[in-house]
């Protein structure tokens, strides 16, 4: 079945046609072209694929297109508002939380998501948060660091 | 030049902007014009012939524009034994094999076509454990083994599946044995895992019929070796197939060699000019790309009483799965450090890479050394414990330092080994009794130590250009897997051409232009293509600095460069900016261009009888890795509290980049001791290809990490520097196995250590305490 | 593991449209909470539905309030996290709330429903066993009609309850509780996260304040049965008495006999009944003690 639905993708709207057994991961990447959400294992169990569904953090390869008719996504390519880095972004960079950079988009919807609820998270906080978020690269040490320093920037608002 | 600018710096990694905001196009991301989706059909038998294949209704659906199966599509490819075919060829030989393939306008048609495929097979006999399948009278699972094309360097071994036997031979075990207070005779075993990168493979083909050209988009981390063996595949003219890299998201050693390619190019062929992708499912990755070793290992060692090592005799059977691919060498490179590294004078090894009915192994970071390291240093703690000594001193009875004769005849130098050990030890304060303390969990304190070599003899060669603009251009055929080379490099460039980071940029790695590299394998880049490109950066930099000569009349052997200007150095005012030298030399648009080429002499091959070789590596990477865990003796459960990693570098080019691959590869490590294992039932099923039941190591299974890094210079690297890439995980599963040990006071022999493993050994244990 | 195919997809806007709408296109249809289950479903276990109809347009499945005589009801549309989260169930039964934290990553706890973790009757679901042992009753309705039961008799197998195609799960509540009511949920497997649980134990009474008698004891297993559990024997071992470290060691090796675990490819049975023992004991004497201070005091003894 084919459905025709309206969604609100990092604050454009967005109209698809989309067979309603399609998940929100392949309209992003295959329908639209927007390729910063990964796959990694399609079944829920990675991260990778982490985008914000009415502003919480969910798996994109476990959304079914037939439902989103009017849902607001945002994505990694919507983190960054403006030219700046998001400062979770920047203390990636700062603190080499990212290594061959594949999970990154997933980890940093994430870390975002944390921080928005929790401003000042002790290291348990963070992995707890990242824990449905795999990384075969890093060994999670600098993502943690990352987060904690993202955290302080954004607590001493010392990003514009 | 004195001081170094860039090198041994923290900088930040070069790619690091567009991985965090998705911009980065990965392989299995990439989308071209006019693609076609393919799918595969896999094979679910282990071992079977292919009576008839039916794909009369697959092609008449709608939408399919090829198909193609072993009978189309005739090759076979293979490095060190030419044994495997593009799609079947008459025979399935695991569950997973790739039998045939669709070429279709969308991935859904492409998926309903293939379910349409039908299949007859006639079961043959399936082997699961390779000690069976090495027997002298097991049914051959390659009938043709005898004439396909090998290396001159395989041994053929005593069985039709042993496809290479390795033999190291050092004085005379028996003699050692006799000479030898106390003797240990122990069986190990490693399970076959998962590489687990998070992005999973695929690959794009194009075929040109006109032009006769082939050309192949993949993140593969040997594109010239890929090169080569499709060339040999197909009989083309190299210069007729083109590699190009998207990013990588990880490889591991699972995007080394031939996987998705052949099955993308085999449909290319078939299309009329439309580019194919193939992209595996996480599933597919997990049984019909590449894994890990499983391996069995005996170990008998021999000591004196005070700890001496007398003889260690070791038999290896490496569980090759149905297709040779990297298994010789893995086998050589395995087998040959296994003993550890320590000065014995009685040595004898065996190694047989063994086919099975099994999904296909191949390199996976360590090459072998964990699975030598699980054995031999759990055996060395066990001496240990039985001597009433402390493991410390038993290693520093035993282990190299600098100049020492290895027991393959080499001798060695830029031995950190020792440090590390000790760094790694003093770091969880190994000799403390451990400061954690809880009811119902017991804690221990273990470690490890390995040696690792590098693939030697290997070649790299680079290219260096810089513009009048004063950009500089790294063509490096090093692939950026996320161990940082592109950063590496950009530094070494830098450095060596005196200009800041943000002027260097690294080209993408498209084999019509970049010089001819080895591989991104065996931790082998840092060294040999930091060599390359250090020297095409200073071959680069004295023809800039001989044509400023007489712009700035000033002799040659009078300038120097810094701050990306020449100068002279008896008046450092007067300078030109590098990139107006060139301007002026040869016009706007101009640019120099730099090469080099660095081998590694190698001084004489492994001698097939012996084993033995003065020179079978480049460099020696040395680590010591030391953990504290508590067990909870009721469930079994492990749990890593802290973790020391201690890592000979020689030299670090950058010591945040250090850290990161020290961190990441513990990590994966302890993956490999507590949780994974691909669970493969006797029909050569794999039943657990998710990563619901294949367990990574979450952010929360994490322990402290403690990443310390040893400088003991390579005089042949650049700046000193040896390797990182592998060495990571490889002591890993065996310090934690003696920490358990230590903690529980039992042994376990069989990797992983989940709960269930260790629950049991406990149980056993007690009843055999007991009776 | 493979691409979803097509199907029809509704979204009612009514309870009775939605349960019509199962009527009318017959068998072959499924409906959809929060999907977590369902897709894999489709991707992993050749689930091939012909229509889906979408629950969450419909009023009255979402939301959590007190009821009058102090209960909590939980529409069935309540997502995993907000039971993990909110103050209400975070306060008044925190082994629930633990046992919802336990549910794959927080991504995946934003979908999954407390109705679809229900509905989908695993084995291992995590919070049955935990509202199993608080008592909690389920409400059902189709067109027209409507019916109430426990939970524990809401299941019949791995995957199969008591509901008829048309009939669909819409709350859950827990009867007023005493304020002496202690519990603990340990969802055991080889990682902190991510895993099914291997075997699930979800302990609930009222722990005497001065004499340390356990009343009103539920000992509920999960993933070692066709469905969840009650461990009656285990229970009536204890029920009455004062907890002993011996008593709950008791209990343990009764519900290790009365668990009925299988083997495969994530562990023995062996291994399962011997964790049922291990963990039964554990819940018993750490509901005692209190709530885990950090994440890795979940499973390890707090006594």
């Amino acid at each position: 079945m084919i459905k025709k639905i309206t969604i609100t993708l990092n604050g454009k709207t967005v109209s698809r046609d989309m067979p309603t057994h399609r998940l929100l991961l392949d309209l992003l990447r295959d329908e639209i072209g927007m390729t910063g959400t990964k796959e990694g294992c399609g079944t829920g169990d990675c991260g990778a694929c982490t985008v914000f569904l009415n502003g919480k953090p969910v798996n994109s390869c476990l959304v079914l297109s037939g439902e989103l008719d009017g849902a607001d996504i945002i994505t990694i390519e919507g983190l960054k508002v403006g030219p700046e880095l998001h400062p979770v972004q920047r203390a990636f960079v700062e603190d080499g939380g990212a290594q061959c950079g594949y999970c990154t988009p997933g980890m940093l919807m994430m870390s975002k998501a944390l921080l928005d609820e929790n401003p000042n998270p002790t290291e348990e906080q963070i992995r707890y948060a990242l824990s449905g978020n795999l990384c075969r690269c890093t060994g999670y040490a600098k993502i943690v660091q990352a987060v904690q320093d993202a955290a302080a920037m954004l607590r001493n608002k010392t990003v514009p | 030049m004195s001081e170094l600018t860039v090198i041994g710096k923290p900088v930040t990694r070069v790619d690091a902007n567009e991985k965090v905001t998705g911009q980065i196009v990965y392989g299995y991301d990439l989308v071209l014009p006019n693609m076609l989706y393919g799918k595969t059909l896999f094979s679910p038998k282990a071992h079977a012939k292919i009576k008839k294949i039916d794909t009369s209704k697959a092609q008449a659906l709608p939408g399919v524009v090829a198909i193609v199966t072993g009978e189309n599509t005739p090759w076979t490819h293979g490095e060190s034994i030419k044994d495997k075919p593009f799609l079947a060829q008459g025979v399935v030989r695991y569950i997973g094999e790739p039998v045939a393939a669709v070429a279709a306008e969308d991935e859904d048609t492409a998926q309903a076509a293939v379910k349409l495929i039908a299949v007859e097979y006639e079961d043959l006999p399936v082997y699961t454990d390779p000690e069976e399948a090495a027997k002298p009278d097991a049914y051959p699972i390659h009938q043709d083994f005898p004439k396909y094309r090998k290396v001159d360097f395989i041994v053929p071994g005593r069985g039709p599946n042993v496809a290479e036997h390795f033999k190291l031979r050092t004085g005379d075990v028996a003699q050692g044995f006799t000479e030898s207070d106390l003797i240990i005779d122990e069986k190990y075993f490693v399970p076959m895992i998962q590489h687990a990168a998070m992005e999973p493979h695929s690959a794009h083909a194009q075929w040109d019929k006109e032009s006769g050209r082939l050309t192949i988009w993949v993140a593969n981390d040997a594109p010239f070796r890929a090169l080569h063996e499709i060339t040999e595949a197909l009989g083309m003219p190299k210069e007729k197939i083109r590699f190009i890299n998207p990013a990588q998201g990880g490889g591991f050693g699972s995007k080394g060699g031939l996987k998705v390619e052949p099955i993308a190019v085999a449909l290319a062929f078939h299309t009329n000019g439309r580019p194919v992708r193939v992209k595996f499912n996480r599933e597919e990755t997990f049984i019909s790309t590449l894994t890990r070793h499983e391996a069995v290992v005996y170990s008998k060692t021999g000591v004196k009483k005070d700890g001496t090592l007398m003889a260690r005799e070791m038999i290896i059977f490496w569980g090759a799965g149905a297709y040779a691919e990297k298994s010789p060498t893995v086998c050589i490179r395995g087998s040959l450090p296994a003993p550890g590294p320590y000065r014995i004078p009685h040595v004898k090894v065996d190694g047989y890479a063994v086919y099975t009915n099994k999904p296909v192994a191949g390199s996976y970071r360590g090459y072998g050394i964990p699975q030598g390291a699980w054995a031999g240093e759990q055996q060395l703690d066990e001496i240990a414990r039985r001597l009433g000594m402390d493991p410390i001193d038993i290693r520093m009875k035993n282990i190299y330092i600098e100049g020492d004769m290895s027991y393959w005849g080499e001798q060695l130098h830029a031995v950190g080994l020792k440090e590390t050990l000790i760094k790694a030890t003093q770091a969880i304060d190994y000799d403390k009794k451990s400061a954690f303390s809880k009811p119902g969990l017991k804690v221990g304190k273990g470690f490890a130590c390995i040696q690792k070599p590098t693939r030697s003899p290997t070649t790299s060669n680079a290219g260096v250009t810089v513009n009048a603009q004063g950009e500089v251009t790294v063509l490096a055929g090093t692939v950026e897997i996320g161990q940082g080379c592109n950063t590496i490099l950009s530094q070494i460039a830098a450095e060596e051409l005196k200009v800041p980071m943000e002027k260097v940029h690294m080209h993408q790695l498209d084999t019509d232009v970049i010089p001819y590299d080895a591989s991104t394998t065996s931790s082998r880049s840092t060294y040999h293509m930091g060599n390359a490109v250090r020297g095409a950066a200073i071959h680069a930099r004295e023809q800039i600095v001989e044509a400023a000569s007489p712009m700035l009349e000033v002799g040659v052997k009078e300038l120097g460069v810094a701050d990306g200007k020449v100068f002279s150095k008896d008046q450092p005012q007067q300078a030109l900016p590098i990139g107006e030298v060139i301007k002026r030399k040869l016009g706007i648009n101009g640019v120099v261009r730099g090469e080099a080429s660095y081998t590694y002499e190698i001084g004489k091959d492994l001698d097939l009888a012996t084993g033995h070789s003065d020179h079978a590596s480049a460099f020696y990477m040395y680590a010591t890795q030391a953990a504290e865990v508590a067990v909870d003796e009721e469930s079994g459960r492990v749990r890593v509290l802290r973790m020391a990693a201690a890592h000979d570098v020689g030299k670090a080019i950058n010591p945040l980049n250090c850290a990161a691959q020290i961190e990441g590869g513990v990590v994966m490590g302890i993956g490999s001791a507590l949780h994974e294992e691909m669970v493969i039932d006797n029909t050569g099923k794999v039943r657990n290809p998710s990563f619901l039941d294949y367990h990574l190591v979450t952010s929360l299974d994490c322990p402290e990490l403690i990443p310390i890094v040893v400088e003991c210079p390579e005089p042949e690297g650049p700046y000193g520097a040896k390797g990182l890439g592998e060495p990571g995980l490889a002591p890993t599963p065996a310090a934690i196995g003696n920490a358990v040990a230590d903690a529980i006071g039992v042994r376990i022999y069989d990797l992983p250590l989940k709960p269930e493993n260790v629950f049991w050994a406990i149980q056993k244990a007690k009843k055999k305490d007991a009776a | 593991m493979k691409r979803t195919e097509p199907f029809d997809m509704y979204q009612p806007a009514t309870l009775e449209e939605a349960s019509r709408l199962v009527k009318e296109n017959g068998p072959g249809g499924r409906f959809l909470a929060g999907g977590t289950d369902l897709v894999i479903a489709m991707k992993e276990k050749g689930l091939l539905p012909k229509y889906i109809v979408d629950l969450k347009r419909v009023p009255g499945l979402s939301g959590i309030r007190e009821i009058s005589d102090g209960g909590v009801t939980l529409g069935a549309l309540t997502t995993m996290y907000e039971i993990e989260k909110l103050p209400l169930i975070k306060n008044k039964y925190p082994f629930l709330a633990q046992s919802a934290a336990e549910v794959g990553s927080i991504q995946i706890r934003n979908r999954a429903t407390v109705g679809g973790n229900m509905a989908n009757a695993t084995p291992s679901a995590d919070t049955a066993p935990a509202l199993i042992a608080l008592g909690a009753t389920a409400k059902i309705a189709s067109a027209g009609a409507e019916r109430e039961m426990l939970l524990e008799e809401f299941f019949k197998g791995p995957g199969q309850t008591v509901m008829s195609a048309d009939e669909i799960l819409t709350e859950i509540t827990i009867p007023k509780t005493s304020p002496r009511l202690v519990g603990e949920y340990i969802k055991f497997s080889p990682r902190e996260m991510m895993d099914l649980a291997y075997v699930g134990v979800a302990v609930a009474y009222n722990l005497g304040a001065a004499d340390k008698k356990v009343t009103g004891l539920r000992i509920v297993l999960g993933a070692v049965a066709p469905t969840p559990i009650r461990a009656k024997r285990a229970e009536a071992a204890l029920e009455g008495h004062i907890l002993t470290e011996e008593l709950a060691d008791k209990a343990g090796q009764l519900a290790a006999e009365e668990a009925k675990p299988i083997s495969d490819v994530r562990s023995s049975a062996d291994y399962r009944r011997a964790m049922v023992h291990a963990m039964t004991k554990r819940a018993l004497l750490n509901a005692a003690v209190g709530p885990a201070k950090s994440w890795y005091d979940r499973r390890e003894r707090r006594y």
